[in-house]
């Protein structure tokens, strides 16, 4: 392999990795439809109180 | 079962009611717990919630400071009165009283004011009577300047306060899940109403969990009097309801009458029909964080 196409690859995985990170952090798998089965499973079921009786 | 919302269903702290109605609203709650006048005035508005079952019976007082000259409503005319809110039981449980004795709430001077910010009002005679749930009135007491004027059950039978509240969204789409949180409520219920010991358990474990209030201050909510807060019958019953509409319509918290079979689905409450308690040695230490 050239070091041409391995600074090539480099960047193509460094470009991959950041844009998984980007729709993980900011976006949210979920929203895409990726892997939602896993995040309806983790849905809690919110409930609202006062501290008071 | 967990304390701490460690498990499916995460329980959700406000400390006060607006807040927690504009939750619901914008559908970040699945449910809430909530004062009767307050989701009779959100169906009214054309929110689409629905009552399903009861929180607790009884559960609040109207407290004054011990130094002060007031031992009945009358002696409540000219006076400052924090209420919690508008849209709560407490505000028509004002109104009765002062219609019961020949007087309106227009000879009082009525404060709305969030029930946490209450104790410390009435410590420094900014107003001279207080009323909400517990466990806040009675910390009043064990504080020593509160002085409990009258019970609810004193002035209003089984009197209701909190209920559970649901979007048609959650009854729609999860009913299973909702089911599980009222079956949950019976149970408990019932385990609580069982011994002063476990109402005892119960103090030390929510006490610093749920309310981030002392496990004595709660030990002394759910023990003096005993019946200070019930929880054996939560079930919907229309004539409790009838009796909040009609207080409610009459004050003016409502604009025109409510139809019970509207804005509650008894579906529901009437799956806990012959609810048992929990068999539950109470909470754990590990439950508790």
């Amino acid at each position: 392999m050239s070091k041409k196409t391995k600074i090539v690859l480099t960047v193509v995985g460094v470009v991959a990795g950041l844009g998984f990170l980007h729709l993980w952090q900011n976006v949210g798998f979920e929203n895409l439809g990726i892997g939602g089965k896993k995040a309806a499973e983790a849905k809690k079921f919110r409930v609202g109180f006062l501290p008071v009786t | 079962m967990n304390l701490v919302g460690k498990g499916f269903y995460e329980p959700v702290r406000f400390s006060a009611f607006p807040e927690m109605k504009e939750s619901l609203v914008s559908g970040y709650l699945d449910a809430t717990f909530m004062i009767v006048p307050l989701a009779l005035a959100l169906r009214e508005g054309g929110v689409p919630v629905k009552i399903v079952y009861l929180g607790h019976r009884d559960g609040t007082a109207l407290m004054v400071h011990k130094e002060s000259n007031i031992h009945s409503f009358k002696d409540l005319k000219g006076k400052k009165i924090a209420i919690p809110n508008r849209y709560s039981n407490q505000h028509l449980i004002i109104y009765k009283g002062f219609k019961d004795n020949g007087l309106s709430t227009q000879d009082a001077t009525l404060l709305e004011m969030p029930p946490p910010d209450m104790p410390a009002a009435l410590a420094a005679k900014a107003v001279d009577a207080v009323i909400a749930g517990e466990p806040l009135m009675a910390k009043t007491e064990l504080d020593g300047y509160g002085r409990v004027l009258y019970q609810a059950k004193d002035l209003w039978p089984n009197f209701i306060s909190c209920v559970l509240v649901a979007p048609q969204r959650t009854i729609d789409e999860h009913p299973e899940w909702l089911q599980g949180l009222v079956d949950g409520i019976a149970k408990s219920g019932k385990w609580l109403e069982a011994s002063m010991e476990h109402r005892m358990q119960t103090a030390g474990a929510v006490g610093p969990s749920y309310y981030n209030q002392e496990p004595r201050l709660l030990r002394y909510v759910l023990s003096t009097p005993p019946d200070r807060v019930t929880y054996a019958n939560l079930m919907l019953a229309k004539d409790d309801f009838k009796r909040i509409e009609e207080l409610a319509a009459e004050s003016g918290i409502l604009k025109k009458p409510l139809i019970f079979e509207e804005y509650t689905d008894t579906r529901f409450s009437e799956k806990t029909a012959g609810a048992t308690a929990y068999n539950w040695d109470g909470p754990k230490e590990a439950d508790v964080r």
